[in-house]
């Protein structure tokens, strides 16, 4: 039960919330850390009991729905999935926790995140692909009123327009979903029975249309270029907390959704298309770093490396479904080293959007041009932004590193030439992370900010939760790679 | 056990990083951090004795490797003795945010002991790219200074690119062998082993400052005096020529390796000279002259000889030190290091002649230390023809002729009134006499014998140089160090500017505008164009979606209408009451969101009915 348990208690929470009308802001905000951090600790719990010799999938819970068509509500985990879901438990903890501006409507906007949190969590923890395409889906209403009621500049906009884009992604995953369930005999939505079956071996084109459908669902959620353009305006505007989710959690969901679904249930198909998926890996590494390195704006600037990283993500999952058998050393690596990145990115830039939610409660701009010399004036945000710049640009001994190690390695032994090209990639990033902390703490401090003051108690302690992982994954990462060996072992060498 | 060695000073760092902010006092500082770093070198003396080793396993095919060779044992003692002066030296002289200043140096001597002691390319990367986030920390130390921050982003980014060899390499050792350990670098093909070589190379070059790469450690002046004193004589510069003097077993069966690697070496040993006895400025003429001599390393390296290479580092490092450091004070006193201001300014008697014997080093004047590694790496060049040979001897010329220049500009100040240059405290002054204590204390190297102690000791082979190299090689050298001071003495006292010729030079040849134009500028344009270009992409993708909305509620209109009413079911409900509250929000787009919603149900609706059929089929 513990998993429907991880579930049923943000939803719950939330539904106190929405239904108490009279609940203050205070309460609402410790309400909502409190509930928050269930199941962060159930997960922690999950993550102690989960057997790393074991079988893939573990502590599933089940229980029938519509047995004829092959429904049912199914909950487990695998080494991927409770990684990420603990990474997200985490954030979702953090963003909940970080001050912000609520406009009046606390109750309202904890509601939401708590909802929020229980169709994200929801999404990693489905064994059912039917129960996986609705808490995806349920994501995006938990993310447009976020964006919509609480951001600024044009909110609204960037939320429709967020919502229809994703909209448009989660549509062509339904097709690609029935397409899938219908081939599959008995008709069921199970995960293990699909992965099993791999109900498309063979079914030539058919088969190839059905991939197409996910990658493309796949490809706008995480997003790959060219499908990225919704990010940079959703992002802009959302309140720094639903920044550092959207990018922190929602995005892993692309990537999740590709290894979980079109990876695992459609092996030959997809070892057909690795290629050029991660060719497109590639080209978004390097366009989302270059057009990052091109952008005025701090919250752009890191919006678009995510672009960048969720490109090396993609790339490794690529390479480690590239062929069937052979190279198990190197796409066993490049599995890995996707699944770190995934945590990675979640914990870096999550960290990283909270700060730029910080530098906006203190100065109402993103501009970098606007800021200047603020190392001496607020040292403990420069010191948090270094570290998590450093990390993001892929510092050994942070956690980005060895994520982006496993997948250079992995890649090189599948497609050797496109690791090498994507290898730029870290140069790139280098650059415009330099760039960012130049501007932002070196040179004479502008008059405007002479008061500006350094990070709260609590922006520091959640902060430096994040980026102490960061620095424990960077150092020891053995325990991550452990639970996560758990999966590729029988992903990629089949064992 | 060997993991102490590197933990030390970094957790040393952390830990006493806050007690320094609270308690601001001088002495305490420099002593705790002095006794840190020297803990640090007892450690290692004591680790060599008993064998240490460490490992940490990151997976079943990841594993973290340290360990001792000779070789490495002398690089390890050397980090923290050379060190631990210029801490003590930058805690009793240096100004504001001292303690992250003090911290971060001895954090950063922690990293590169990591690095010497690395037995894997993973250890080795990891420490090699920290030292360079540290390098980035310390260069840009005075924030206020905009022009830093650029010249550390600058130093971080030109190392970085050759950092990228050094990641092709770890993914060919792993692609090859499986793992990533030394040890098994030998099992490679030829082939491997040739793009295993080209990335190590290209990376060592780029970290020790060799052409085309020299320019970056001119932005590394930005760095208070210490700290440049710290990268040049005993850590970050030196990464290159440990690394491939460890590695040089291996390298030398690749046939391009040798020749590659000895005409890189001497062409940054000349031009580096050329560019030291050009600058008018202390602080790259020193730069200069380190370029120069890790290319005369590399030279040794590329003889066959890694143990020259070593011994060169070791006295190279003990007298660059010190006069970083004076240097440092006296600049400071100067309120800049232009030669001019320099010599306008009186340094203390003790100071200059501290000054002068390390100077003399420099200049590779006999019976000091560093002119017989100099011997050394001239004669091993010999092995490989007159010509290389030769131009070791005019390199030595040369860095007589630069030191000349330094001397003078200290010597002319001797005479002038007024406060003289120090630096502040027994502590600061301390730190300068032991370093060079060390340089005269390495003379003896000159005695017969020593070379076989040596050989013994470092289990590797030392040259032998011929009477005529070394008469030639001091000719040279006395030559040098005559015209340098005359020249420069002249042009002090003349007050005569520096001429076109010696700011082309002194510019290192124009490279950092060469690459300016050729690759930061037009990288940047790109990035500013393709941001451009997204930008309006993101509207055009937004008009399409609206578009195809528009188009999709027309057609919902005219068709789709009977089919919304007849499945009113699980997602359509959902996402009607999801519309509904959208609806309260705003109305402008909402005829869009219905459409895209009835797309989905009519999509799902010809599936189910696809289904139906292939399953009536099948």
């Amino acid at each position: 039960m513990i998993l429907t348990t991880t579930l049923a208690v943000p939803l719950i929470g939330a539904l106190v919330l929405a239904l108490w009308p009279g609940c203050s802001d205070t309460f609402a905000r410790r309400w909502a850390m409190a509930v928050s951090v269930v199941p962060l600790v159930l997960l922690l719990v999950a993550w102690a009991r989960f057997d790393t010799g074991g079988a893939m999938f573990q502590l599933v819970e089940e229980a029938t729905w519509v047995p004829s068509l092959g429904m049912g509500f199914r909950l487990g985990l695998d080494g991927i999935a409770l990684a990420i879901a603990a990474m997200s438990a985490l954030i979702f903890t953090g963003a909940i926790a970080y001050p912000v501006d609520t406009r009046g409507a606390a109750r309202q906007y904890y509601a939401w995140m708590l909802f929020l949190e229980t169709a994200s969590l929801g999404v990693f923890l489905a064994l059912d692909l039917l129960l996986f395409y609705v808490f995806f889906d349920l994501t995006l209403v938990g993310m447009y009123f976020l964006i919509g009621r609480w951001g600024h500049g044009k909110p609204q906009y960037a939320a429709l327009k967020f919502f229809l884009y994703t909209l448009l992604g989660s549509l062509f995953l339904l097709l690609a979903i029935l397409g899938l369930y219908l081939s599959a005999d008995p008709l069921t939505f199970d995960m293990r029975a699909l992965i099993r079956q791999q109900p498309l071996a063979g079914a030539g084109a058919f088969a190839g249309v059905v991939m197409a459908a996910f990658l493309l669902g796949f490809a706008i959620k995480t997003p790959l270029m060219p499908f990225h353009t919704w990010l940079p305006r959703a992002h802009v505007d959302a309140p720094a907390p639903a920044s550092a989710i959207l990018a922190g959690v929602l995005l892993k969901m692309g990537t999740y959704g590709l290894i979980r679904i079109p990876y695992s249930m459609m092996r030959e198909t997809f070892a057909a298309w690795a290629f050029p998926l991660a060719v497109l890996a590639v080209v978004s590494i390097l366009y989302g770093a270059l057009v990052a390195l091109g952008q005025k704006d701090m919250k752009r600037r890191i919006a678009y490396t995510s672009v960048n990283h969720m490109g090396y993500a993609v790339l490794g999952i690529a390479a480690a479904g590239a062929m069937l058998g052979g190279s198990e050393a190197a796409r066993s690596m490049a599995m890995a080293g996707a699944t770190v990145e995934m945590v990675a990115h979640g914990l870096i830039t999550g960290a990283l959007f909270l700060i730029a939610g910080s530098f906006w409660q203190r100065g109402e701009t993103y501009e970098l041009a606007d800021y200047g010399g603020l190392s001496g004036q607020t040292p403990k945000l420069a010191g948090v932004t270094t570290l998590a710049a450093f990390a993001s640009l892929g510092l050994p001994g942070l956690a980005g590193f060895v994520a982006e190690f496993h997948i250079f390695v992995g890649t090189f032994g599948v497609y050797p030439w496109l690791a090498a090209i994507a290898l730029l990639g870290i140069l790139i990033t280098a650059a415009l992370f330099l760039r960012m902390l130049q501007s932002l703490f070196f040179g004479q401090l502008p008059e405007r900010w002479k008061t500006m003051p350094d990070l709260s108690a609590v922006e520091l302690s959640v902060l430096s939760v994040l980026l102490l992982l960061v620095v424990i994954i960077g150092v020891y990462p053995a325990e991550l790679l452990d639970v996560i060996a758990t999966s590729t072992r029988a992903l990629v060498e089949g064992n | 056990m060997l993991w102490l060695v590197p933990l030390l000073p970094v957790l040393a760092s952390v830990l006493l990083y806050p007690w320094w902010k609270v308690s601001p006092s001088r002495p305490a500082m420099a002593l705790s951090a002095m006794v840190v770093v020297l803990a640090t070198l007892a450690l290692v003396a004591w680790g060599a004795g008993a064998g240490w080793g460490g490992q940490l396993g990151w997976s079943d095919r990841l594993q973290l490797e340290l360990g001792l060779t000779p070789l490495t044992t002398v690089a390890a003692l050397v980090v923290p003795l050379v060190a631990a002066p210029i801490i003590g030296f930058a805690a009793s002289h240096e100004g504001e945010r001292l303690p992250r200043l003090v911290a971060l140096m001895v954090a950063f001597t922690g990293v590169m002991e990591l690095l010497v002691l690395a037995r894997d390319l993973l250890t080795l990367l990891i420490a090699w790219e920290i030292v360079g986030a540290l390098s980035w920390a310390l260069i840009g130390h005075q924030f206020q200074d905009r022009e830093r921050g650029r010249h550390a982003s600058q130093a971080f980014l030109t190392t970085r690119t050759g950092d990228l060899g050094l990641y092709i390499a770890a993914f060919v050792v792993f692609q090859q062998t499986g793992t990533l350990a030394y040890d098994s670098l030998g099992q490679m093909s030829p082939a491997a082993t040739s793009v295993f070589a080209a990335g190590v190379t290209l990376a060592a070059l780029s970290k020790s400052a060799q052409l085309p790469f020299a320019p970056w450690l001119f932005s590394a002046m930005s760095g208070p005096a210490p700290v440049s004193a710290l990268l040049h004589a005993a850590t970050m510069v030196a990464a290159g020529v440990l690394l491939l003097m460890q590695l040089q077993p291996i390298l030398q069966g690749v046939p391009w390796f040798g020749p590659a690697l000895m005409t890189v070496g001497l062409a940054t040993a000349i031009c580096g000279g050329l560019v030291a006895s050009s600058s008018g400025h202390a602080k790259q003429l020193l730069a200069g002259s380190t370029s120069a001599h890790y290319g005369l390393m590399f030279v040794a390296v590329a003889a066959g000889y890694p143990a020259v290479a070593l011994v060169h580092f070791a006295l190279h490092g003990v007298m660059k030190a010190p006069l970083f450091l004076i240097t440092g004070a006296a600049g400071h006193q100067a309120g800049g290091y232009e030669l001019h201001r320099i010599a306008a300014t009186p340094v203390s008697r003790a100071l200059r002649l501290a000054g002068l014997v390390a100077v003399l080093a420099l200049a590779g004047l006999p019976p000091l230390g560093a002119a017989w590694s100099k011997e050394q790496v001239m004669a091993a060049a010999a092995h490989s023809g007159l010509l290389p040979a030769f131009l070791v001897a005019l390199a030595g010329g040369l860095s007589a002729f630069y030191a000349g220049r330094w001397q003078a500009a200290f010597q002319a100040g001797a005479g002038r009134a007024g406060q003289a240059a120090d630096a502040d405290s027994v502590v600061a002054r301390g730190g300068v006499y032991v370093l060079v204590l060390l340089v005269v204390l390495a003379s003896p190297v000159w005695l017969p014998g020593s070379k076989a102690l040596l050989g013994d000791w470092l289990a590797s082979a030392f040259a032998t140089a011929r009477w005529w190299e070394l008469a030639l090689s001091l000719a040279l050298v006395l030559l040098g160090l005559f015209l340098g001071y005359r020249f420069s003495a002249q042009q002090l006292a003349a007050g005569s500017g520096t001429a076109t010729w010696q700011r082309f030079l002194a510019q290192w040849l124009m490279l950092p505008g060469l690459a300016q134009r050729t690759i930061v500028r037009p990288v940047d344009a790109v990035a500013v164009r393709l941001a451009t270009l997204d930008d309006r992409a993101v509207d055009a993708g937004v008009r399409a979606t609206a578009g195809l909305g528009d188009w999709l509620a027309g057609a919902g209109t005219r068709a789709g209408e009977w089919l919304l009413d007849g499945l009113p079911e699980g997602l359509a409900r959902l996402s009607g009451r999801a519309g509904r509250s959208i609806v309260q929000l705003q109305s402008g787009m909402t005829h869009h969101y219905y459409s895209t919603i009835a797309v989905g149900v009519i999509a799902m609706a010809v599936i189910l009915v696809l289904g139906l059929l292939t399953g009536g089929s099948s």
